[in-house]
Formats: structure tokens, sequence, C-alpha cells
């Protein structure tokens, strides 16, 4: 598990209050019941931890799976490596 | 009960500093919403807010008394002065002790609030201005209002988010139904643009980029915006022992909370504020023609209050025309209801019902007459305004044609 994964699906269990064990790579928000303003929560957090800017109303990061969540973040922080 | 009218209106807002221009701003599909600016911080996402762009603090106070007063209490002295010149009412001293003032707001002073964190927190300033809290509190606006008119019966604010227009103006009507004063006056304000109201709203994800549809497809969120909306209600008695010229009677507010969730509405709950206010009116659904919707033009709220409005008004609901005029001047929070409320009395008044401007076309989940963005001249005999409030709060005022 890649250390965006790990800290992700810590986000997602601690955020949403998920059995941690219940998320994989193929779950989406919704899957999990996640509420749309609990999802909104994790993209602060996600935000926050990575000091990233999540775009608004792409699907990738809310609606998508978690792996697109984590391929994203993963997309945004090559860029944010790319740009120091 | 004792009858209620209203005999003054005024307002501020992203349409103008006054109901007049605000109202023919509604009248012609105006749009409110605009580049946002004043802000001075890069990190902001936000491009765009109905700001009360052409208020200048100077015209309407000296420099004495704008130490004392937060955007919030300049933008509901103003409102207030319009409603009492229109109303033509003075305030002796019998009749002064007879007037409430009530004022909702969802946030009180939110600049002086933001300027002195930035002080002490970023600037590392350790002096605080010495006006600060009378500036930032939240009954700052019904204090000065008080104040400046001399007014002595009950005087206070009133805080439920983006209900707060219509819970002060429903308390108003209740004080004056009972008897516990004579005159009041009452609505709401808000001044909420500023760094860290716009980032917190921003947060949230709510906010549209382009600009506010609602009840559209292709809508993508609100837009914040700010102003004030101050209104004299009078009981019927009193105006017409003083002849005063009366604009619309006030018959009902209805209120209710979801107790379902802190963000998202719930249409039962809408739904009973509404129906609780054509009761307390004495309307039958059918007498309505008109509701100025909450329609803040978010995902969540559109078809929810799509919902309500079918299930209490079941046929009926095809009949009736309902526009959101948020998509004109913006979502002013506390402030909303007051200024929409001028939209309502204009509809009563001239027969003309303001359009929900900005719309693209229809979206199946929002199948109402919207009125898109032309305004549709109707006779309206009697109408609702609907505010719903984060934490759940619905507050819904019924109005009725004064022929």
């Amino acid at each position: 598990m890649s250390s965006t994964e790990q800290i992700i699906f810590d986000i997602i269990a601690k955020t949403c209050s998920v059995q941690r064990d219940r998320i994989t790579l193929d779950s989406t928000l919704k899957d999990l019941d996640v509420h749309s303003l609990d999802a909104v929560q994790v993209l602060f957090e996600i935000e926050d931890r990575f000091d990233i800017s999540v775009p608004e109303r792409e699907d990738q990061y809310s609606a998508g799976t978690v792996r697109d969540l984590i391929e994203g973040v993963d997309r945004l922080l090559a860029a944010k490596a790319a740009a120091v | 009960m004792r009858r209620v009218v209203i005999t003054g209106l005024g307002c501020v807002s992203a349409l103008g500093n006054s109901a007049t221009a605000t109202w023919a701003g509604m009248r012609e599909g105006r749009a409110g919403i605009g580049p946002l600016t004043g802000l001075n911080d890069p990190t902001l996402r936000t491009t765009i807010a109905a700001q009360a762009r052409d208020f200048v603090s100077s015209e309407h106070f000296d420099e004495k008394r704008l130490v004392l007063l937060d955007p919030v209490s300049q933008y509901a002295l103003v409102a207030a002065r319009e409603a009492v010149v229109q109303a033509g009412i003075g305030f002796p001293p019998d009749r002064a002790e007879r007037t409430a003032v009530i004022i909702g707001t969802g946030i009180g002073g939110a600049s002086t609030q933001d300027q002195m964190a930035r002080r002490l927190y970023a600037e590392g300033n350790p002096r605080v201005h010495p006006m600060a809290i009378v500036r930032v509190m939240p009954n700052a606006p019904a204090s000065q209002i008080s104040l400046e008119f001399g007014l002595r019966g009950p005087v206070f604010a009133v805080a439920s988010a983006c209900a707060s227009s219509n819970h002060a103006l429903g308390q108003a009507l209740m004080l004056l139904q009972t008897g516990t004063a004579d005159v009041a006056l009452a609505g709401g304000v808000e001044a909420c643009i500023t760094v860290g109201t716009v980032k917190a709203w921003e947060a949230m994800r709510v906010m549209a980029d382009d600009t506010c549809r609602p009840f559209s497809k292709g809508r993508r969120g609100l837009v914040l915006g700010e102003g004030a909306g101050v209104f004299v209600l009078e009981t019927l008695e009193h105006a017409q022992a003083r002849g005063a010229h009366i604009l619309a009677e006030f018959v009902g507010a209805g209120m209710s909370a979801d107790a379902a969730d802190i963000v998202m509405p719930d249409a039962s709950g809408a739904a009973r504020a509404m129906r609780a206010a054509l009761v307390q009116g004495g309307l039958a659904p059918e007498e309505v023609d008109y509701i100025n919707a909450h329609g803040t033009g978010t995902q969540a709220n559109d078809p929810t209050e799509t919902r309500a409005i079918r299930a209490l008004f079941g046929r009926h609901a095809d009949a009736l025309a309902v526009s959101s005029t948020k998509s004109m001047h913006g979502h002013a929070l506390g402030g909303g209801g007051a200024i929409e409320l001028v939209a309502v009395i204009g509809a009563l008044r001239e027969g003309v019902v303001p359009p929900t401007i900005n719309y693209l076309g229809p979206d199946p989940d929002c199948d109402l007459n919207v009125v898109p963005n032309i305004a549709q001249r109707r006779p309206v005999r009697a109408a609702l305004s609907n505010s719903f409030a984060f934490g759940g709060l619905n507050a819904v005022l019924a109005l009725r044609r004064w022929d």
C-alpha cells in the first residue's frame, strides 16, 4: 500500500466513521454510505494533509472510486513537486 | 388577533440602495451578480458575488457615527430610513414606546470580526478597537435602528442563518397580533462578503463559479449576496387611524424545524412551514398565486423545495408561479428573506411576478413554473415567501394583496 493510499484510507475511516476494513480501492464513497457533506470533509482533510487544492466538481475526487481519488491526489502531488 | 399590514419598505441590495431600485431591478430581471471586488486575498477561488456595489458609507453617515457601524448596521439603517419615509410615520413618545424593532442577521458584524482577527493574529497587533464589540454584536442593527428613531418597545435580534429575516418578521407579526406593540420595524440584514466568510462557504463546495441559476438545468450552486430589507409593520387599526397608505396585509408566518440534518434540506419540514403559514393566514392553497422560493441554486435545495411545493399544493402547483430572485440579488443569508419580501410586495401590488434569471432550461426535478428569465404579468391575490436555513430551520411568510 502506497503512503498516499494509506493516508487516504485513514482519512476516510476517521472522517466518515467507516470501518477501515470495509474500504477497498474499488469502493465509491457512495458505496460506503458517505453523505455528500462528509465527502466534502474528506476532500478538506486531504487538502490539509497534503497541502494541495482539490479541484471543484470533478467526479474523480468525490464521485469515483477510492482508486480514482488516490490517483487524482498522486497527480496533484506530482504537479506540486514539478512546480517547486 | 389583530390584523397586521405593511406600510413602508426599505432595502439595500446588489440591485440598488433602495427598495424602489431593487424592485425595478427585479421587474427587469437585472443581474446584481458580478465580479467580486474589495477583498484582497489571492487564495480566494470565488470570483463573483452580489455586492451592494454602489453603497458609499459616507453618503449616509458622518465619520463619528461610522466608527460605531459595521456595514451590517449601515445597510439596516439605510433600509430603515427608506421604510420610515415611505410609511410617513413619526415616533412621538407614546408611539415610540409601542414600537418594536426586530432585525434578523445570520452573522452580525462580519467585517469587524474579520479585521479584528487579521490585526490580532496576522499582523500581531495586540490592540483591538474599543468599539469592536458594539460593531460586531448581532443585535447592533436592531439597536442602531432603535437609537436613530428613538424606538423604545421590544428590540432584539433573531439569528437563524438564512431564515433570520423571516423569523424576525414572524416575531414582529406576533407582537402586533397579540397587542404587545402597535408598530414594528422588522426585517433582516447581512454584510457577509469578507475573506473569512467567503472562504468558509468555498470550503463547503456549494458555490457557483459562473452565476446563480435556481431551478435551471446546469445550475452550479449559490452566489453570496449582501444587503438589508426593513419594513414598517402596523396593526390595521393603527395604520387606518393615521390614514397610512397600506401596501399589503401580512397574514401569517409558518415555522418548522426538520430535526433531520444540519445542512441537507428536508421536503417535509419545508412543506410543514408553508402549510403553517397558510393556516395562520386563513389562506386556501388555491389563493396563492406566487411563491418567492428559497431557490438557492444548489443541487440540494431546488429539487427538495420543488417536492415540498408539489406535496403541499398538489395540482395547484402547476398553476402558481414560483421564482427565485436570488438569481438577481444573490444569497444574502440572514438578509435574504427581507430582500425577497420586496419582491413579494411588488408582485402583490403590481401584478408582476419577478423572474428567475440565468435560466438555461428545465431540470425535470424542478418542474414548476419558475418564471424563466422574464417577469410574468398575472394577478397575485396572495403569496408566500420561503426561507430554509442550515440547521434545518424553516420560516415562511404569507401575505395578501390589499385592495
